[in-house]
């Protein structure tokens, strides 16, 4: 795949201390990255806070990307994430709710790359809308809500050990999914 | 071992309580087979964010993230920054000469969280210098017991430098002088510099390292001419391998 084999010169790039690899790196990833970072915590300056931050981390921490634990794009979401969620659950009121509509904004498709990640972003969707009920709600839960897994057992009436194998089952079901379009 | 792949699902989600999480991070980072399972899992946990529509972030976003960057780029040059960690201050000075084996260019100051923050980058490094690379520690004596300084000898053909730490400060006028000395007792130097009050400092020794036998650092109050001052630290160096 050649986005991934870009991804790795990039990485390389940015570890070497190149600020035109996170220039590019941005240019990849930062809406994706924002979108995430807006869906967890529900506004912009949070978000635009958390994306930077994320960004200046990953800009950082290069050298600790390594291959083996993902590739560049859920290295660089995984940062988000993480962020994302700690700002979440240091606020103590407010959370979205989780399975709010995200109001959508049109984005303008400039490369052919894109095209094919809009195609990717479609079967996405439809992979997570194949799961049953119980399992995408508890992982839209964990992922966007910040809900931990006690937290999940105690929300959704069931078991610690239930949450765990919804989540194992739903996101090896999406995986297949997802393997079988790609 | 106890394998952690059990748990690899809620961790990717970031649904384990934090010490769990922890520990399963520490378990990946000596463990190939679960890092493995850990990395495929990440990549579909990722791809969730793909079931969000996409939302444009403000334009300016971007310049905020480079310039800070750029930033970032710049006080690393002036100053090391050490985070508040209680390390033997020799090994501090070897992870600060290991971040710049790893590819820092040897004129650049360095951020030492790097290293620390991730333990298999810094045991590639130790084998980089055990490999090819020589280092030799320089031990304070007198008023500066508890300074010292690596001097590296990258393997890499980069030039020859000293990682200080805990450089006393000197008066005003005074400044450190890095010398190599010859085994007829001849005194060459190698540097010149002020300290410049961080934990870590790093200097680029403008002088091939075959050849001499000792270095030493003294306290002068000139940065050219001969040797005048006291000797504040010192270490033999091996002779030349040729
Ligand atoms: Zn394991």
């Amino acid at each position: 795949m050649t986005v991934e084999r870009d991804d790795n010169v990039l990485a390389e790039a940015l570890a070497a201390r190149d600020l035109s690899a996170l220039s590019g790196l941005y240019d990849r990833y930062g809406r994706v990255s924002y979108t995430l970072a807006y869906r967890i915590l529900g506004e912009p300056e949070a978000a635009e806070d958390v994306v930077q931050d994320a960004f200046l981390a990953a800009w950082r921490g290069a050298g600790t990307f390594r291959r083996e634990r993902g590739n560049v794009r859920s290295w660089l979401l995984s940062i988000v994430h993480h962020r994302a969620v700690d700002v979440l659950r240091r606020r103590t009121a407010f959370r979205p709710a989780p399975l709010e509509a995200a109001d959508h904004t049109a984005s303008e498709l400039d490369t052919a790359e894109e095209a094919a990640r809009n195609v990717e972003r479609g079967s996405v969707r439809a992979a997570l809308e194949t799961l049953p009920e119980a399992q995408r709600r508890t992982i839209e839960l964990a992922y966007f809500g910040g809900y931990t897994q006690s937290e999940l057992a105690e929300l959704m009436g069931v078991p610690l050990g239930t949450v765990k194998g919804r989540m194992r089952i739903g996101l090896q079901k999406m995986r297949r999914v997802l393997g079988a379009v790609r | 071992m106890t394998h952690v792949l059990d748990d690899l699902e809620l961790y990717a989600v970031g649904a384990l309580p934090a010490d769990r999480s922890d520990a399963v991070a520490a378990h990946l980072r000596g463990c190939a087979s679960c890092r493995a399972a850990a990395g495929e899992i990440a990549e579909v946990v990722a791809a969730l964010a793909d079931t969000v529509p996409l939302r444009e972030p403000p334009a300016d976003l971007k310049d905020r993230i480079l310039a800070a960057a750029a930033e970032d780029v710049r006080r690393q040059r002036r100053a090391v920054r050490l985070p508040r960690i209680p390390l033997d201050p020799r090994m501090l000075a070897m992870a600060a000469a290991i971040v710049l084996l790893l590819g820092f260019d040897a004129n650049q100051t360095l951020r030492l969280q790097a290293v620390q923050a991730e333990r298999d980058e810094y045991e590639r490094g130790l084998a980089n210098v055990a490999l090819g690379g020589r280092t030799w520690y320089m031990a304070g004596v007198d008023q500066w017991k508890g300074s010292g300084g690596n001097l590296m000898q990258p393997a890499s053909g980069k030039p020859a430098f000293v990682v200080f730490h805990d450089l006393r400060p000197l008066d005003q006028g005074q400044l450190y002088a890095l010398w190599l000395i010859a085994p007829d007792g001849k005194w060459v130097r190698g540097a010149s510099f002020r300290p410049d009050a961080e934990r870590i400092q790093m200097v680029e020794i403008g002088q091939e390292l075959a050849g001499f036998e000792r270095c030493a650092v003294t306290v002068e109050t000139s940065s050219t001419g001969k040797r005048e001052g006291p000797v504040v630290m010192q270490s033999r160096i091996a002779p030349p391998s040729q």
